[in-house]
């Protein structure tokens, strides 16, 4: 993310940056980069209010001026969408910002210290790996109430051990070089090493592992706003979007529910499909 | 004997999940603002002998790792308490929706390890055109969220073609398979994706193997190759990639049962988070989480027979 905000003054290194995860993985970054534009200016870009209903008559109708109708509560599609891009991806983002860095924390303690911290660490790191976080979720949502921010909460310690597994090989990997051995030789502290060279050897797997992470929390949260323990109506999310808007396949108005579907999977593919060539590509470099 | 050393740390390991998710489902509870009195009585200002009977029976006085202590005891005994909403005993409503749920993570796991594996063989074996249009359909079905793929499916197969009932469970075992296919597409679909896509990696890493390589050299017959020195050897990662996504589903199975309908465990359990049903939330999680455990249990078993490395030696992979 970070990366492609940067880069965007800098036209040429976006575009050696882009062509060094391949053409999939290029269009893939375009699209992320697009759906992130959006999220931040969607609601104000949105023709009308995607909150508010112009009467519930309306109900799944067309209507010119409005690129794709009604939803099922008279409010318009598009400026929904555009509105829903926002609490979709705002999410998903804290969730694996919160993730990398307890996760990585984690993951360079363990590996540096090594030893019984270590099998300490990756013993509890297994269990928590193993328990679902869609289940996480919804205990959540009954201790603190149906809401994004339990949600995020619970998912962002759920996905935790998917970063810190990942981070905690290749920091391993990383430790037993020469160099590291020879820094330490010459004095340099244990936490001045892990910032300033351990860290930025193992950002390439955290990127990647970031990255398809940010997929799986889109569908993950989503998926919560769709059983109605994650983001509340009226508020435009799309997975709150496939669900409003259910009714409309049983009398043949289906395209307010597909619609907010298909942007989901669109923006999800791209995640794992960058997040796929990210890791290809740091796997290429050690 | 030393496979039994490797048994023992694997049954150590998942007692351990088990009694650490048992102490995370039973202190959310605790977790939970107001007091579970003012839960108990839902709001209700109560007289002091009420509230006295009431702090006697839910043990309200005792210290919290008593407390806890005694409600795993009951859980094992299949006692999870009374829930509040329905005044009914949990274990009475967990076992009138278990079926349905059971019944749909099975048919979904027939699904994954058939289609998923099938799928994953087929494009690691024979490269060219099949591989690349299961990269790419895997691809896409990993990103389909199962709510979408319920609503997607509905479309398609319930309004367009009507060839399968849009709600409810259906009666006999014909109208239940009926019923249950769509929800376990649904509730499949991107595990197949992930199993299909493991399958082919770790088969195709295989034939990259110089065992399999030497084989080849020698002449050994492509069909027996691929039986003895591929798949035997890659049945190890996709057992673990298998066991992983199945045992996911009973988690996910509460959103499917959502989409259609389905009065699963998923569903209620849902239902009883909204309503801050924390005894019911306590019983279904447990009830997922020993499915959980369960399946876990199967793998290693998996792992027993495949790999004989553990049998002998107790290290493995």
């Amino acid at each position: 993310m970070t990366a492609t905000l940067g880069t965007l003054v800098a036209p040429k290194r976006l575009a050696r940056r882009l062509s060094s995860v391949g053409p999939l993985g290029a269009v893939s970054a375009v699209v992320i980069g697009l759906a992130a534009l959006i999220a931040v200016i969607g609601p104000w870009i949105a023709p009308y209010d995607p909150d508010t209903t112009d009467g519930i008559t309306l109900q799944f109708a067309d209507a010119p001026g409005h690129l794709f109708g009604y939803d099922a509560n008279g409010r318009d599609v598009f400026s929904r969408l555009l509105a829903g891009a926002r609490t979709s991806m705002l999410g998903p983002l804290i969730v694996v910002v919160a993730s990398i860095t307890l996760g990585v924390a984690i993951a360079i303690a363990a590996a540096w210290r090594g030893g019984r911290f270590d099998t300490l660490m990756s013993s509890a790191l297994d269990i928590a790996f193993a328990f679902p976080g869609i289940l996480l979720a919804i205990l959540a949502a009954a201790v603190f109430g149906a809401g994004l921010f339990a949600a995020v909460l619970v998912l962002s310690l759920a996905y935790t051990p998917y970063i810190a597994r990942v981070v905690r090989g290749s920091a391993l990997q990383e430790r037993s070089k020469p160099y590291i051995a020879a820094l330490e030789v010459q004095g340099m502290s244990g936490w001045r090493i892990c910032a300033r060279h351990l860290l930025p050897n193992v950002s390439g797997v955290v990127v990647a592992q970031g990255t398809t992470l940010f997929g799986y929390a889109m569908v993950d949260l989503a998926a919560i706003s769709f059983i109605g323990l994650g983001v509340q109506p009226p508020s435009a999310d799309w997975g709150v979007m496939v669900f409003e808007n259910r009714q409309g396949l049983a009398i043949g108005k289906p395209m307010p529910a597909v619609l907010a579907g298909l942007c989901l999977i669109g923006v999800v593919i791209a995640f794992n499909i960058l997040g796929e060539r990210l890791a290809q590509r740091s796997e290429a470099r050690r | 004997m030393s496979w039994l050393r490797w048994a023992a740390v694997r049954v150590a390991r998942l007692v351990a999940a088990l009694l650490i998710s048992s102490f995370v489902i039973f202190s959310a509870a605790s977790l939970a603002p107001g007091s579970p009195l003012a839960a108990l009585s839902n709001g209700r200002t109560l007289p002091p002998e009420q509230q006295a009977q009431l702090r006697e029976r839910f043990h309200l006085d005792d210290p919290f790792l008593l407390r806890y202590v005694k409600w795993l005891g009951n859980a094992v005994r299949g006692d999870f308490g009374i829930s509040i909403a329905s005044r009914d005993e949990v274990s009475r409503l967990i076992s009138g929706r278990i079926w349905i749920t059971g019944q749909l993570v099975l048919y979904a796991s027939l699904l994954i390890l058939v289609v998923g594996i099938g799928l994953g063989l087929l494009a690691g074996i024979r490269r060219g055109a099949a591989d690349s249009s299961v990269l790419v359909v895997t691809a896409l079905l990993a990103a389909v969220p199962a709510f979408v793929a319920a609503t997607l499916l509905t479309i398609l197969f319930v309004t367009e073609l009507g060839w399968f009932p849009a709600l409810g469970e259906g009666d006999g075992l014909g109208g239940r398979i009926e019923h249950l296919t769509l929800p376990a597409i649904a509730l499949a679909m991107s595990s197949i994706a992930i199993v299909a896509r493991v399958t082919r990696a770790a088969v195709r890493d295989e034939f990259g193997r110089e065992h399999v390589q030497t084989a080849e050299s020698r002449g050994i017959p492509r069909r027996q190759l691929i039986r003895r020195h591929v798949v035997r050897n890659a049945a190890v990662p996709i057992t673990t990639v298998s066991g992983l996504t199945v045992a996911s589903l009973f988690a996910l199975s509460a959103i499917v049962e959502r989409a259609f309908s389905l009065n699963g465990l998923g569903s209620y359990l849902v239902k009883a988070a909204g309503t801050k049903d924390i005894a019911v939330v306590q019983g279904i999680s447990m009830v997922i989480v020993v499915a959980f455990v369960v399946v876990n249990l199967l793998v290693d078993v998996c792992y027993l027979i495949l790999d004989p490395r553990i049998r002998t030696s107790g290290s493995a992979r």
